[in-house]
């Protein structure tokens, strides 16, 4: 959920940016396929409500997964002319490489997990099982192919929703704060292309 | 309850029900696009049932 405060972030920006203009910016940009976005959120529902276990019990969800990230290149391809989307676009193939190369989820090393839950041990976090409710694996530093883009960024207690994120969630967030906060810049593209 | 759908009526501009679209798609791409969930403390902790 940390990722959905990005839209947050956008509108307090945008609102202090642009007053009362704001919405008026951001009812402006001209997203197509919306639907594919939430179509791909739909389609992980299964996974992301799945409880921790064995992988091997979730290869449907993990089909739908992959399926959803088809879907969300595909929104990032139809709206290409908007810059701050393609920022996002590269947010998503950056997070959809990592899923690829380890099994078809999103790894997170034993050590992250003590990080945002710290109650819990390293010993207490099974190597190759899903970690519930959401698109993690647990896998050990060794073991997780292009390691740097997997889950390895961590926001740990205090902050009230400690959570474990990715490089490319912190690209694509950017591109979501820049869409919402500034609309104008991500039209640049379009009005070039047009030109 | 009436002011509450006064509240509705007046606010609900196609304009602005244009941007809560806009804003729950982006919502929506950022969660499915991001990991979500891999979150701890209150309510996490993977479905080991830690506090």
């Amino acid at each position: 959920m940390i990722l959905a405060a990005a839209v947050v972030l956008g509108l307090v920006v945008g609102l202090a940016r642009h007053k009362s203009h704001a919405f008026s910016r951001i009812a402006s940009i001209p997203l197509r396929s919306a639907w594919l976005a939430l179509l791909a959120l739909a389609l992980q529902l299964p996974l992301l409500r799945a409880p921790a276990g064995p992988t091997q019990v979730l290869r449907t969800q993990q089909a739908l997964l992959l399926v959803s990230y088809l879907l969300l290149l595909l929104f990032v391809w139809r709206n290409r002319r908007l810059g701050a989307v393609l920022i996002v676009g590269a947010g998503v193939v950056c997070n959809l490489l990592v899923l690829l190369a380890n099994q078809g989820f999103m790894p997170i090393t034993p050590q992250t997990l003590v990080r945002i839950n710290p109650a819990s041990s390293v010993e207490q976090w099974s190597e190759g099982t899903h970690y519930g409710h959401s698109k993690d694996i647990i896998l050990t530093r060794e073991d997780t192919r292009v390691w740097p883009l997997s889950d390895v960024l961590a926001i740990p207690p205090p902050f009230p929703w400690p959570a474990a994120f990715s490089a490319g969630d912190l690209i694509l967030a950017a591109g979501i704060v820049l869409l919402i906060a500034a609309p104008e810049l991500t039209f640049e593209r379009r009005i070039r292309d047009e030109a | 309850m009436k002011k509450l759908q006064v509240l509705w009526i007046r606010l609900s501009t196609p304009r602005n029900q244009k941007v809560l679209y806009l804003l729950l798609t982006l919502a929506a791409l950022a969660i499915a696009s991001g990991a979500p969930g891999a979150g701890g403390g209150t309510g996490g902790g993977g479905g080991l049932g830690l506090p």
